[in-house]
């Protein structure tokens, strides 16, 4: 929402092919969902004030309100705890539609820069999470300084490395998979 | 006993002596009685065998294992004046009188893992419970959770407002989330609030879940029994909700109430004296007509095969002696005229009246000349 | 010598190693060959490769599986991400042969294939059925001596409840870490917010102080319901909150006390005599008064 715009939304502006491609990017039962509430009060997002949270996003995305959930970050908050899954009545898998959104999302780049850190890390190092000092931190502990991961297999990562270029993330990534 | 594998507890029988509670004072409890079978001859019957409240144990996140989280009909009794508390409002863990009551909607009911359908009666019996309890104990806190409130019907938008004008707490859009028991004995109930576009949370003393009406055990047996069946939820099917409501596809069986689908007691008796003006009109003129489209066996073709007997959706077909020999006979008053017994008679024995073999080749014949 | 593979990720080796140590004396001390799944990767982490596409991340994850089916053990981790999105992962490419058959394209390039046999445990479940709570009791040498565990499950532990292999009777009222915390004589009362949230993970990095009030909720309804000695996870996620996330609270003074916290692996190492000092070196809440309470016992 615009900083001091008119706090209406514009149902008009529902696209019905968004509703439609994220049944194909796997929130398959999202027409499902009758609103009952019960994944709102359970949602971690929803319990820390996250301007949208998993019963809003689901009627939003069954509006069709493709520019609202693309512009917000609210989905990039989603802890995937799947509560949301374990609970709902209706059988929505509404984690499943937050994953579909942010594929949407990173469809046309719109996603939190962290998340193309973690790809990367995940690319290059093999680990999504790659914090400086860990070396010391290792030791500290009476471990070796590297751990036997990919991190530690040069062979072994570039092996990993060809099957993430044969995903998605080779169409995706705005860093050069080499 | 059988049911629930436990031992019985009997109270109603023996009392509970150290507390000075007498078994049933009236003596108007049997305890040798033995079940009997009565054979009846009849010339219809009314099934009306109910439903069943469903049990709190499938509702994981709403703590069952807590004392004090109960179903509405167990909520009932302990309204009722000849229920276990005689009436006293106690919650069941420790007999104190709870403070604040959450009442949760739509339990089992409108759930794709339970049933799909609106249990139709819980919404307004809630709003009772909480009209009751303001009426008696002004000061008791109710909150009332809500998907939404379905009060379509005679009289009883007026109810619901009136209710909420006593003072209960009525919050919407929101299906309990969860029930957590505190280790002081308080239940925390989250849910969220359209309303307040917020989550809520609430400690109560006592929860009480509006569980959905479900059909009764073995209603399919039963049915079957009669060649009624059983719809998708699994009450008994009416031939036709609009035209035949009160009738089964099996001549003479009738149904009302909750086995047919969940309703409210108006509507019970309504279906009920609709059944039971259907009964009267067929058994009070002592005779009954016969469709004119049904089948008949050639007992002289019948080569006594049997095929024909299982087949039949309605039980109208039986083995008779005729003529010394075993023949299959067809019972004109249940025959349906669905006709599967005569296209399947491997001695082509049965003739399917209206639509015998002569008079389909005819209409072949006709159409083909045109 | 039963073999288990021990799958690290990447919180524990990076940032927790001391958990890693943890869990290496662990399980040699119930009796366990370690085998290492050399080439591992992240599992990998919710906010990558699924929020992607399915394949891709079925693919991700089954280069790690298959490193443990090559070496015919089944998987061990002490993170509930990683718990969560391996078993997703075979769940999806078991329900949907289609994915695995896309999966089983991919893996092939490098030679590799996923057969669906490996199974993923977390520690708590690991513990209670693999090892047993019997077979726990008898390998303790100091006692936990009545000290108060507040246990914290984590939610990738219990849900999405189809995608695993075993779990809690009552995902909602979780009890088999409180058992594990109680076989070592410990005391680990249910408390209301048990199955709430800690907020770390995407909430944490997209919404960093919403993520820590949220955690303060559940750890005042702690602090208030049971006043615990300790906090015992059984995901190293949650460890980083409850240790790192609650020392930034105190520091950010809006926190005025410290409940210490423990990985599970870290606490049954201790009182199966690992040092201390090294299970639990990275600590941001000092330790002191529970390592004397569970030298004082036997
Ligand atoms: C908690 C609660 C509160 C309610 N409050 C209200 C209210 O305030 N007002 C209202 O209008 N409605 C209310 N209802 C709905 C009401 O209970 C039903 O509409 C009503 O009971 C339906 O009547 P019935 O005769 O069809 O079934 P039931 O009342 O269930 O009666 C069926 C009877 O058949 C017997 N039976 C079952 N199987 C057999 C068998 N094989 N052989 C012989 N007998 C058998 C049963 O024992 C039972 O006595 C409430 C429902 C619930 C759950
Ligand atoms: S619990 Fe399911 S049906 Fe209910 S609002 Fe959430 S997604 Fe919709
Ligand atoms: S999985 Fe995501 S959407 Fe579902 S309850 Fe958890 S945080 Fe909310
Ligand atoms: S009657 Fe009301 S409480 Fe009952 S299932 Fe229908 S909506 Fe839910
Ligand atoms: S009056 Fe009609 S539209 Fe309004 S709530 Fe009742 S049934 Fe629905
Ligand atoms: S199928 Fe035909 S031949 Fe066989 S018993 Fe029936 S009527 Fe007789
Ligand atoms: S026509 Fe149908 S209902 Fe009649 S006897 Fe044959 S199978 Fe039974």
């Amino acid at each position: 929402m615009e900083e001091g715009g008119v706090n209406v939304i514009d149902l008009t502006q529902a696209d019905e092919s968004f509703v439609k491609e994220l049944e194909a990017l796997g929130a398959d039962e999202l027409r499902e969902c009758i609103q009952c509430g019960k994944c709102g009060a359970t949602c971690p997002m929803a319990l820390a004030g996250l301007e949208f949270f998993i019963k809003r996003i689901v009627h939003a995305a069954n509006l069709g309100l493709r520019d609202i959930l693309l512009e917000d970050s609210s989905v990039w908050g989603c802890q995937s705890c799947n509560r949301c899954v374990e609970i709902c009545p209706m059988d929505v898998k509404p984690y499943e539609l937050i994953q579909a959104i942010r594929r949407a999302a990173m469809k046309v780049e719109s996603c939190p820069a962290n998340t193309y850190e973690g790809l990367r890390n995940l690319y290059r190092f093999g680990h999504a999470v790659y914090p400086k000092g860990y070396e010391e931190r290792r030791k500290k502990a009476g471990l070796p300084e590297k751990p036997p991961t990919a991190i530690s297999y040069d062979e072994l990562r570039k092996k990993y490395q060809e099957i993430l270029r044969n995903t998605i993330l080779e169409e995706i990534a705005p860093f050069p998979l080499d | 006993m059988d049911k629930t594998g436990k031992p019985a507890c009997q109270i109603c029988e023996k009392g509970i002596p150290p507390k000075g509670i007498q078994g049933c004072p009236a003596d108007a409890i049997k305890f040798d009685d033995k079940d009997e079978y009565i054979n009846l001859k009849v010339g219809a019957v009314i099934i009306a065998t109910g439903f069943k409240p469903m049990s709190k144990h499938y509702f994981k996140e709403y703590s069952p294992h807590s004392p004090d989280v109960i179903t509405s009909m167990e909520f009932e009794r302990i309204l009722s004046a000849t229920g276990p508390t005689g009436g006293e409002l106690k919650r069941p863990s420790d007999g104190t009188k709870p403070k604040t009551i959450a009442m949760v909607s739509c339990v089992g009911s409108r759930d794709e893992r339970y049933h799909p359908y609106c249990s139709k009666v819980c919404c307004m019996y809630m709003l009772k419970h909480a009209r009751i309890l303001k009426e008696k104990y002004p000061d008791i806190k109710l909150y009332l959770f809500f998907i939404d409130v379905r009060t379509a019907g005679k009289d009883f938008e007026e109810f619901y407002v009136y209710t909420r004008e006593l003072g209960v707490k009525v919050i919407k859009g929101g299906r309990v989330s969860s029930v957590d028991v505190k280790p002081n004995g308080k239940l925390r109930v989250r849910a969220f609030d359209s309303d307040l576009c917020a989550p809520v949370e609430l400690d109560a003393d006592m929860v009480v879940l509006a569980t959905a009406i479900e059909p009764p055990d073995g209603v399919e047996e039963l049915g079957s029994m009669f060649t009624a069946t059983c719809g998708r939820e699994g009450f008994l099917r009416e031939v036709h909700t609009k035209l035949y409501p009160v009738e089964t596809q099996a001549r003479g069986v009738f149904i009302a109430g909750c086995v047919q689908g969940p309703k409210d007691i108006p509507e019970s008796i309504a279906q009920a004296r609709a059944a039971a003006s259907a009964t009267a009109a067929l058994v009070i003129p002592g005779k009954i007509k016969f469709e004119a489209i049904i089948s008949e066996v050639d007992r002289d073709k019948c080569s006594s095969c049997g095929v024909c007997v299982p087949l039949c959706p309605y039980t109208a077909i039986r083995i008779v002696e005729y003529k010394g020999k075993e023949k299959a006979y067809i019972e004109p008053a249940l025959c349906a005229g669905c006709g599967v017994c005569a296209s399947a008679c491997p001695s082509k024995a049965i003739k399917f009246n209206g639509f015998t073999t002569e008079q389909i080749m005819a209409q072949i014949d006709a159409l083909t000349e045109a | 010598m039963k073999k288990i593979g021990f799958f690290l990720g990447c919180n524990i080796p990076f940032n927790r190693p001391d958990v890693e140590y943890s869990a290496r004396y662990l399980l040699n001390e119930l009796g366990y060959e370690i085998v290492e799944l050399e080439g591992a990767t992240c599992c990998p982490a919710f906010g990558t490769m699924p929020s992607l596409d399915l394949v891709g991340w079925a693919a991700a994850s089954a280069w790690n599986l298959t490193i443990a089916e090559e070496k015919g053990v089944d998987i061990v981790t002490g993170c509930g991400s990683c718990y969560g999105s391996l078993n997703e992962a075979r769940h999806h490419m078991e329900k949907h042969p289609e994915v695995k058959e896309q999966v089983n394209k991919i893996l092939s390039k490098v030679g590799k294939e996923y057969k669906g046999t490996v199974k993923v445990w977390n520690f708590i479940n690991f513990l209670y059925e693999d090892v047993g709570l019997e077979k726990l009791k008898s390998k303790i040498k100091h006692n936990l001596n009545g000290l108060k565990c507040a246990v914290q499950t984590g939610c990738h532990n219990l849900w999405p409840s189809k995608a695993y292999p075993t779990n809690e009777d009552n995902t909602f009222f979780p009890t088999r870490l409180r058992e594990i915390c109680e076989a070592m004589g410990g005391v680990a009362p249910h408390y209301s917010t048990i199955t709430d949230c800690c907020g770390m993970g995407a909430l944490r990095s997209t919404a960093s102080e919403k993520s820590l009030n949220l955690f303060k909720k559940k750890l005042d309804v702690i602090k208030e319901e049971i006043d615990p000695d300790i906090t015992v996870m059984g995901c190293s996620s949650c460890l980083l909150q409850f240790d790192a996330g609650q020392a930034l609270l105190v520091e950010q003074k809006k926190l005025n006390y410290k409940i210490p916290a423990l990985h599970i692996v870290q606490l049954a190492a201790i009182a199966m005599g690992a040092d201390p000092e090294k299970a639990t070196v990275l600590a941001s809440i000092p330790l002191n008064g529970v390592i004397t309470k569970i030298k004082g016992g036997n």
